[in-house]
């Protein structure tokens, strides 16, 4: 007997470390879709940042990287970069870089960018199982691990290639609830500033840390509310709060905000009702008079009242600033669409479907209420934050599609609870009439009465009792059955879900032709890596906001304004260059120093992310900062239509977006039968077709036509025009054969005054 | 005010007469903190804050320290005995030291 | 094809006798020299056909040969060959003459001593790489690339010419103007030739070239290919049109939309990538005797334009590598076929032998620049790999010959790398053990650490129950025997065995409550109730048993007062049971 339990224990252990090791490496292998079908390489557009960032540290130290003024970036203003970015994500991939090369393992820092999200979901998980055996079991546990390690909720932002500060963010997330929830158990003050450093790794990676530091306080708020004080949470909670608020100042981006902003003053609240509290604990328990206890409440609710006031004037004063934008916008959805449209014109900012909580999350929406009730019915003090967790993930992830990932660990801990009670209950019963047989046959023999093993009579009777009154085998498999069937569905949805919407480069596309063979369209590396090996290593490049980092990390370019959006009012002047006129946009062209203008355009191929489909976000943001020379209004046509046609407004058919993606292309014909010009992402031929530039030349465009580089031409090319040399010949020989036709030719061919026309915006 | 006067020495005479001699010299050194944050603090309304990293490193330490020591003495305390039941006295001083170095390696960071 | 001929006929007298060592013969006369220019590619590829006669009286061993002074620079590689049927290779060395200070000769060692009276016939084949410029220096995309060779209408040489001939093959039918010369004599011997016509054939530059060949003695040879090339045709001035580059078939003639590199027939795992990823578009066809990779650049490469990326293959190592006992033989080429008639500027060939190799020889088969040697460490090494380096510029495709590196590497280091990895694995896992065993906790855990004894207490505890209980039930097997046969004497035989277990149970279990006490008094508490509830269990079980021994057996008792007695028994029996039962529980 002995010799069994003690093996129970190393079965149990090894089940554990099987399952998770298991967990790990599925994780880590369906997140490998898009290595396999294209190759090592970094995904979308944020990914290309942090992966230039990495790589500047790696080359030149970390120092030099917290000071680093990229003049790359937002010409000509330039962005500290150091001051300006969550180093975590950085930092990590580094260190990993350092520690492998001081062992002589020459992994380029690349490979270790693409891998590391992957690598990390394995951590996430192991995390998630920590945490969920602390609030419940281990068995739960191990089911929350195996959820969350192919979840598409939480894939969706760890494919590999997707270097983005999520992918170790969800790991510090976990880690640090489990934690915290460890150290409100124990109180000790060790857990607590463990937690607090694993807060700390936390503000280093992600800016969603706001999260951690108002759930943490609401927890301790409510834990109050529930009469549920304990030395353990004044212990665990005081230290974390005082030491994470240390830590989170030493990162440079998050700076003073942590006392600064309302953001963070929930914490401080909490601290100093938490504290309040304790003193007068502490005094009831000193004192025992009633009319002390009723003294020192008053004092509690002046103080804590006080502390509230003190904070709203401050942030009527300016001192403390208000919330963010993007704050606001978790609460008033419509907020960002009216105030501030660059927030808005993100699409991970929109509100979230139905369908895609379905898509991302599948079984486990409808598990994880379960869950939930199971933790309130037993609720307990870590309970009590899961189920605030949980609350408040899914009030977040309805506001907006990116928070998805937030709600994903807490979904993935709470249908582990579920499954595992599930299972607890209708799998146990296998043994069960095993036990119960045994029973009977001792009973057959009355003489032996029931005292048999001591061992065997850990169950209560009435326990067992009610269970197979309640359940037939029959039933028992059915549900089992039903529930494996489900997990396999959920598995097969999983790996589904990753394979096609989440593993795509997104910079190489590729397209299935009818037989069935594959292309892979290279269109964006061709064109940004013609600008990094054929222009000025000092061009600037003008483009919308979305290719900024792709342009930075590959053609390795100085770009006017990236993904970064800080400054609303330079991506405004950008958008006013892209929707006026060609001779107004090359003065805004001039003032900026732009060289080359990249746009990105799909009509070739139908690819539907382009920029006449963005055009609209661009002439919003332009608005925004220049109302009275931008109107949305001009670009529609009067019944109200967005177009590019023929009965498209004008002023679109007139504005350089749309001059530089369709340049040319009216004369482009696609098939023998279709007409010239037809633009297939809009399903429509394109209005306005013959018509040339006069500032901007065509510098290069890509294969499929899906990026186009223009050279903006400077002064001196308006001044001394250089004839080509082919034209100069056409001209004399023209001029030689006959003169009488010269005169029409020559009004064809000067049809287009370059040099005229391109004195006058100059005066105007 | 009489009877708040007597409270407070019926007070005083329960602290002296009912508190172990370990849990004084943690209050002895929460006055200390105290008093030290407190100094800083006046410093600061009176004299400004201009490097505010530094008074903020100096004053947090402080909070830091006062809330450490709360904490050893709550852990030490043996009427919370049920509470910290898998903390003893000698634990709960080295997690005391442990937050204490961490603590003290970042302020210096911070300090600048 | 056409071909222009322009025929000289001259009669050249260079008569300045030099002075230093190596001196122009005054005996040798060139009786016809035949001259073929071949410049339809980007490079000028000449061989001269010379037949030599001695006319003085000493034979002569060696001939001198040299270009003009402004293009010895760019002349990449020269060869001589007899004219016999074998084509036998001569020697040529470089040499300087005191008298021509100016000029560069190449001495020829000629088969045979030139016997007087006699001629001897050889070839001189050079390539020279820069003979050709764009004229324009820049087009637009749609115009042709036209390029001027600037020559010499005669052949430089120290020697007296009797009859020379130039072709010259362009390869192109444009041809906008050369300069036209009638056949004379004279002594001058540099009238500047000069072709304008249309070449467009790929203009492309290897700026740079590295290539790294990575020996490991496990089978393989990694080669890596960095490029960096340029097109040096005429530039493009003026817009790239893409949709003239796609619609009209003499748009972009000049520029380079793909070229071909031959790797070695085993070259496997091959990748073509550049400092953003693989470069999708490019084909393989494996031929017999090579690989033929058509490389497309991730854009069609004008005039001007450059382009960087990094070809890779393996190859396994018998076919390149010798070895006898420690002494090894690495027969690789120091530079290898990147596209038909290149021309690289800077090559830079970097050698990685495995980690121990010592006593490296390198032998080059031409003169090649070797830099110091480095260290290079990558997996599992310990003090860095050596790294032999060579350098050498101006190369064409001529170059791709063989070098050989000899060096001794000690097979027992072989074994270095797997028992490094064992090692490793050895040490975490005796670290994992070492962190399992020990106890690593601040202060000495008196609270959990007492649990953790009184557990243990527990569960031996509980298997001494389980024991006794045992013990019960087969007290109760022997009553209810007795019950049907009666026979005391068995029974009191079965029972003394039983009787002596329980006790030492009994005493075992008195022996742990004696441990627990001082670590949990009201477990042990616990455990002397269920001591006592014990005895009394026992007691009940011994009246019982006198029941059945004194008042049963002998028949002393009637049916329904056993019975009665009995059933008394058998319920104080079960209520002590059910309590001990209770404690047990609450002692899990």
């Amino acid at each position: 007997m002995r010799k069994n339990s003690s093996s129970y224990s190393g079965w149990k252990s090894l089940i554990t470390f099987t399952v998770l090791l298991l967990a790990w490496v599925s994780g880590f292998a369906s997140r490998l879709f898009a290595v396999i079908r294209f190759e090592s390489i970094i995904h979308e557009f944020d990914p290309w940042f942090n992966y230039r960032a990495t790589a500047y540290m790696v080359e030149h130290g970390f120092y030099n990287f917290l000071n680093w003024f990229d003049e790359r970036a937002w010409y000509p203003l330039g962005r500290i970069v150091g001051g300006t970015v969550y180093p975590g994500l950085m930092i990590t991939s580094g260190s990993i870089h350092y520690i492998l090369h001081m062992l002589n393992i020459p992994v380029h820092i690349r490979d270790i960018c693409v891998f590391l999200a992957p690598i990390f979901s394995g951590l996430t998980a192991i995390s998630t199982y920590l945490l969920t055996k602390e609030l419940w079991n281990g068995g739960a546990g191990l089911f929350a691990a195996c959820f969350i390690a192919i979840v598409p909720g939480y894939i969706s932002r760890s494919v590999a290639g997707s270097y983005d500060n999520e992918g170790i963010a969800i790991f510090a997330l976990q880690i640090t609830y489990y934690l915290w929830v460890k150290s409100v158990k124990t109180g000790s003050i060790f857990w607590s500033c463990i937690t607090a450093l694993s807060y700390f790794y936390m503000v280093s990676a992600w800016g969603g840390y706001v999260f951690i530091i108002n759930l943490i306080p609401l927890h301790v708020f409510v834990l109050l509310l529930m009469g549920r004080y304990s030395c353990r949470l004044f212990t665990s909670y005081t230290t974390f709060y005082i030491l994470g608020l240390l830590f989170s100042m030493q990162i440079p981006f998050v700076g003073f905000q942590p006392i600064r902003t309302s953001e963070h003053m929930a914490a401080s609240g909490v601290f100093a009702l938490l504290i309040a509290i304790g003193i007068l604990k502490h005094l009831q328990s000193v004192l025992s008079r009633s009319e002390f206890k009723y003294f020192f409440i008053f004092a509690s609710l002046a103080a804590a009242a006080s502390v509230f006031l003190v904070v709203v004037i401050l942030t009527y004063a300016g001192i403390i600033a208000p919330w963010s934008g993007r704050f606001y916008s978790l609460w008033d959805t419509g907020y960002a669409k009216i105030h501030i449209p660059i927030i808005a014109s993100v699409s991970e900012h929109q509100p979230t479907t139905w369908f895609s909580f379905f898509f991302d999350l599948h079984i486990l929406v409808t598990t994880f209420p379960v869950g939930l009730w199971y933790c309130i019915k037993n609720i307990n003090d870590e309970r009590v934050f899961v189920v605030l967790y949980a609350l408040s993930a899914v009030y977040f992830a309805g506001v907006m599609v990116r928070l998805m990932l937030t709600l994903t660990p807490v979904v993935c801990i709470l249908s582990g609870i579920a499954f595992s009670r599930l299972l607890e209950i209708f799998l146990k019963e296998e043994d069960n009439p095993a036990a119960t047989d045994s029973d009977s046959d001792q009973e057959a023999t009355p003489s032996r009465g029931l005292y048999d093993k001591a061992g065997k009579l850990r169950k209560m009777r009435h326990e067992q009792l009610k269970e197979s009154e309640g359940l037939g085998s029959n039933v028992r498999s059915f549900v089992i059955v039903g529930t494996l069937a489900m997990l396999l569905m959920f598995a097969v949805h999983c790996t589904w879900v990753t394979s096609n919407a989440y593993s795509s480069p997104s910079i190489v596309l590729a397209s299935y032709s009818q037989d069935g063979s594959r292309q892979i369209l290279d269109d964006f590396r061709e064109a940004y890596y013609w600008l990094s090996q054929n222009t000025d290593n000092n061009a600037r490049v003008m483009s919308w906001w979305d290719y900024g980092y792709q342009i930075a990390g590959m053609a390795n370019r100085t770009t006017l304004v990236d993904n970064n959006t800080w400054n609303n009012s330079h991506i405004a002047l950008v958008g006013k260059a892209m929707s006026s006129t060609e001779s107004k946009a090359y003065e805004i062209m001039k003032t900026l120093d732009v060289d080359y203008v990249l746009v990105i355009f799909g009509g070739v191929i139908g690819y539907s992310g382009d920029d006449i489909n963005k055009f609209l976000w661009m002439v919003r943001i332009a608005e925004g900062e220049h109302p009275k020379d931008i109107r949305e209004s001009d670009y529609f046509t009067d019944r109200g239509e967005f177009r590019v046609d023929a009965e498209g407004s004008p002023t679109l058919l007139n504005c350089l977006m749309y001059k530089l993606s369709y340049y040319r292309f009216g004369e482009l014909q696609l098939d023998y039968r279709g007409p010239a010009g037809y633009d297939r992402t809009r399903n429509v031929v394109i209005g306005n077709k013959n018509f040339d530039l006069t500032y901007l030349e065509e510098a290069y465009t890509t294969e499929h036509w899906l990026v186009r580089i223009y050279r903006v031409k400077k002064d001196t090319d308006f001044n001394r025009p250089r004839i080509p040399l082919s034209e100069r010949k056409m001209k004399r020989s023209s001029m030689y054969i006959s003169k009488k036709t010269s005169k029409r030719k020559k009004g064809s061919i000067k049809g287009k005054p370059v040099v005229v026309k391109g004195k006058k915006p100059v005066k105007s | 005010m009489t009877s708040f006067a007597r409270v407070v020495s019926r007070f005083y005479g329960e602290y002296t007469n009912n508190t172990s001699r370990k849990l004084k010299i943690i209050d002895a050194y929460l006055f200390y903190v105290l008093l030290t944050g407190i100094i800083q603090f006046a410093y600061c309304c009176l004299v400004g804050t201009f490097p505010f990293n530094s008074f903020l490193s100096g004053f947090i330490s402080c909070v830091s320290s006062f809330v450490l020591a709360v904490c050893l003495r709550l852990q030490v305390n043996w009427q919370n005995k049920s509470q910290f039941s898998k903390i003893s006295p000698e634990r709960g001083f080295a997690d005391f030291i442990f937050g204490h170095i961490v603590l003290h390696l970042v302020v210096v960071n911070f300090i600048g | 094809m056409f071909r222009l001929f322009i025929l000289i006929f001259s009669v050249i007298s260079l008569a300045n006798v030099g002075l230093g060592q190596e001196a122009i013969s005054p005996d040798l006369i060139i009786r016809n020299a035949e001259r073929s220019i071949e410049i339809s590619s980007q490079l000028c590829k000449v061989s001269v056909k010379i037949t030599v006669e001695n006319v003085g009286k000493n034979p002569v061993s060696r001939y001198l040969f040299t270009v003009e002074p402004r293009v010895v620079k760019e002349v990449a590689y020269i060869s001589a060959q007899a004219s016999d049927p074998a084509r036998t290779a001569l020697r040529l060395t470089p040499v300087k003459v005191q008298s021509r200070p100016k000029d560069s000769f190449w001495a020829l060692d000629l088969k045979d001593n030139l016997l007087p009276g006699k001629t001897v016939t050889f070839e001189v084949e050079y390539v020279v790489t820069d003979a050709l410029t764009p004229h324009p220096t820049a087009i637009t995309q749609k115009e042709k690339q036209l390029v001027k060779y600037v020559g010499n209408h005669y052949i430089y040489s120290p020697y007296r010419i009797n009859k020379q001939t130039t072709t010259v093959s362009l390869g192109t039918r444009n041809v906008e103007s050369y300069t036209k010369l009638n056949p004379v004599s004279i002594s001058d011997t540099t009238d500047p030739m000069v072709v304008h016509y249309e070449n467009n054939s790929p203009f492309l530059r290897v700026i740079r070239l590295e290539r790294v060949i990575e020996v490991s003695h496990w089978g393989n040879i990694a080669v890596e290919e960095t490029v960096d090339m340029v097109h040096v045709g005429a530039t493009l001035s003026g817009p790239f049109s893409r949709y003239e580059f796609q619609r009209e078939s003499h748009s972009g003639l000049s520029s380079v939309k793909s070229f071909k590199t031959i790797l070695p027939a085993a070259a496997s795992d091959i990748y073509y990538r550049d400092d953003i990823g693989n470069i999708s578009t490019s084909h393989m066809r494996l031929l017999g005797d090579s690989v033929e990779l058509d490389l497309r650049p991730r854009f069609p490469l004008f005039g001007g334009w450059k382009t960087h990326y990094v070809l890779g293959y393996n190859v396994p190592s018998y076919e390149y590598l010798y070895n006898s006992g420690d002494n090894y033989k690495l027969k690789m080429r120091v530079i290898d076929h990147i596209f038909d008639d290149m021309a690289v500027d800077e090559l830079v060939t970097r050698v990685i032998l495995p980690e121990g190799s010592n006593n490296i020889h390198i032998s080059s088969p031409y003169p090649v620049k070797r830099l110091p040697d480095t260290k290079h460490s990558t997996y599992l090494d310990t003090k860095g790999r050596p790294v032999i380096t060579i350098t050498k510029n101006n190369l064409v495709e001529n170059h791709i010959q063989d070098f050989e590196l000899d060096y001794e590497f000690p097979k027992i280091l072989m074994l270095q790398e797997p028992l490094l990895v064992v090692v490793a694995l050895y040490i975490l896992f005796i670290m994992v053990i070492i962190y399992v065993r020990l106890d690593f906790s601040i202060s000495k855990d008196e609270v959990s650490e007492s649990r953790m004894r009184v557990s243990g207490l527990l569960e031996k505890l509980l298997l001494h129950q389980d024991n006794r209980a045992n013990t019960y039930s087969q007290l109760d097997d022997q009553l209810a025997k007795l019950k049907t046969n009666k026979d005391v004497n068995s029974f009191s035989y079965a029972i003394k065995n039983i009787n002596q277990e329980h006790k030492t149970e009994t005493t075992q279990i008195s022996e742990l409550l004696s441990k627990v006490k001082p670590e949990a008094p009201e477990i042990a508490e616990k455990i002397s109730e269920l001591q006592k509830l014990d005895k009394y269990l026992k007691d009940v079980y011994g009246q019982k048993q006198s029941l059945y021994v004194e008042k049963l057996v002998p028949g002393k008792i009637g049916r329904t007062s056993f019975v009665e007695a009995e059933n008394a028994l058998n319920k104080k029996k079960e209520d002590t049971i059910e309590k001990i039962n209770i404690i047990m529980k609450t002692l899990h």
